[in-house]
């Protein structure tokens, strides 16, 4: 058989896998998986799909569960139906209104340093609003809808 | 020849019945509008031809109603929400009983005054407040408030070159505009978000929380819907579950009460460790 690099693999919903999942091209699983998902191609996480482990992927559209990390080199695409918990990482990110997503995102299109990388009290004022800090407005004077920890 | 000019008067005769009854169908109708999709409004824009190529008339009774506009208020003095249709000046509040104005207003220059309306407030570039009080249903803000009160009972926006005192800010909902650029250090407790521009906080929503292409946003994010336009920057710690109704006052959106994730860690180092350590301070 003739070997056909970036041919997508499909998982069937009833495949239960334990181990690592590794492709060269893509794939779209739509079964149970205990275990790290690496592809070079895209990925596609059915709706009724499980994966247990990190994705490793060039994209990914996830409508099903994944309790893990997911790092895409270009694209992730957050379906409706979507569930991840873990922390996500890729150039571009789309979500969908209904995902769960409980995890940390680092998602920088602009490809700028992260300014969320500095914490609250070495933040440096941003252009444009420069709301004073709150040693300067003095704290918990303010209105009832903050509740300053 | 004489049986198609009968035809032809009597067709005239129903059309000319069918224009002269649909105004007062129009006047008087107050069901639902038709949509401009529905079979009934298809029929009226294109009338069936008969074999001979001429029109039938329409059915009597269905006439096109348009509806005057609805603005959602919210009043100022009790906080109840109802719907206003049309165009007023004013309104009165069907709960308390008050009188309402549902006038725009645009403030310019200096300002230190009261001003009070169910309408919006736009506050230009060169605007500053520095006192005074400011409520409106919605508050455009694109110059400096420096002191006073201001509160904004539906959508407060932040243009870029906005200032405003984090104490200061009170809205049910935020929206920052394109290329403006916010950090708080407050958490936000707010409805709705929307980021056009780029905002870093730390964001309890109760409704939904928008990222748009241009948008980008940091720090911490507890919320039940979030919506991310591609293009848009998010580099947060996230909590986002559209069955949860409520966070307490003291919890991160990294400790959520949500199971663990049961997947080995990365090689890597973490993704965005410093923002738990920013968080951290503020945690009693
Ligand atoms: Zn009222």
């Amino acid at each position: 058989m003739e070997h056909t690099q970036g041919a997508e693999t499909v998982i069937a919903a009833e495949v239960e896998i334990t181990g690592t999942l590794k492709t060269s091209g893509s794939v779209q699983f739509n079964g149970t998986l205990n275990g790290d998902l690496i592809a070079e191609g895209s990925a596609t996480i059915g709706k009724g799909a499980t994966v247990k482990g990190n994705l490793e992927v060039d994209s990914v559209a996830i409508s099903g569960t994944i309790e893990g990390n997911v790092t895409a080199k270009d694209r992730i695409q957050m379906l409706a139906s979507a569930q991840v918990q873990g922390d996500i990482k890729a150039k571009r990110l789309t979500v969908e209104d209904g995902v769960t997503f409980v995890g940390r995102s680092e998602v920088n299109p602009s490809g700028e340093p992260v300014k969320a990388a500095t914490t609250s009290s070495e933040a440096a004022p941003v252009s444009g609003g420069v709301p004073p800090k709150n040693s300067e407005l003095g704290e918990g004077k303010g209105s009832s809808l903050f509740n300053k920890k | 020849m004489a049986n198609r000019g009968t035809n032809e008067w009597i067709s005239g005769l129903a059309t000319l019945r069918a224009t002269q009854r649909q105004p007062r169908v129009r006047r008087y109708a107050t069901g639902p509008s038709i949509d401009a999709e529905s079979p009934a409004a298809d029929d009226e824009a294109s009338p069936p031809a008969d074999r001979t190529g001429h029109t039938r008339p329409r059915p009597m009774g269905i006439g096109r109603t348009t509806m005057p506009t609805q603005n959602e208020v919210v009043c100022y003095g009790c906080g109840f929400q109802f719907v206003v249709r049309g165009r007023t000046t004013v309104t009165q509040c069907p709960k308390c009983g008050a009188r309402l104005s549902m006038k725009d207003e645009t403030i310019t220059g200096g300002f230190h005054e009261e001003c009070v309306t169910a309408g919006k407030v736009t506050l230009t570039r060169s605007a500053i407040v520095d006192g005074g009080k400011i409520t409106a249903n919605d508050i455009l803000l694109e110059g400096i408030i420096k002191s006073g009160q201001v509160r904004a009972h539906k959508m407060l926006t932040l243009a870029k070159g906005a200032e405003l005192p984090e104490d200061l800010l009170d809205a049910r909902s935020l929206k920052i505009g394109p290329e403006a650029s916010f950090d708080f250090e407050r958490t936000l407790e707010l409805h709705d978000v929307e980021v056009c521009g780029e905002l870093k906080a730390r964001i309890k929503a109760t409704g939904t929380v928008t990222v748009r292409a241009s948008g980008h946003l940091l720090g911490q994010l507890m919320a039940k819907h979030l919506i991310v336009e591609e293009g848009g920057g998010l580099n947060c710690a996230l909590d986002v579950q559209p069955n949860r109704t409520t966070w307490s006052s003291t919890e991160d959106a990294t400790e959520s009460t949500v199971a663990e994730p049961q997947a080995r860690p990365l090689t890597e180092p973490p993704i965005i460790a410093p923002i738990a350590q920013a968080t951290a301070g503020d945690t009693p």
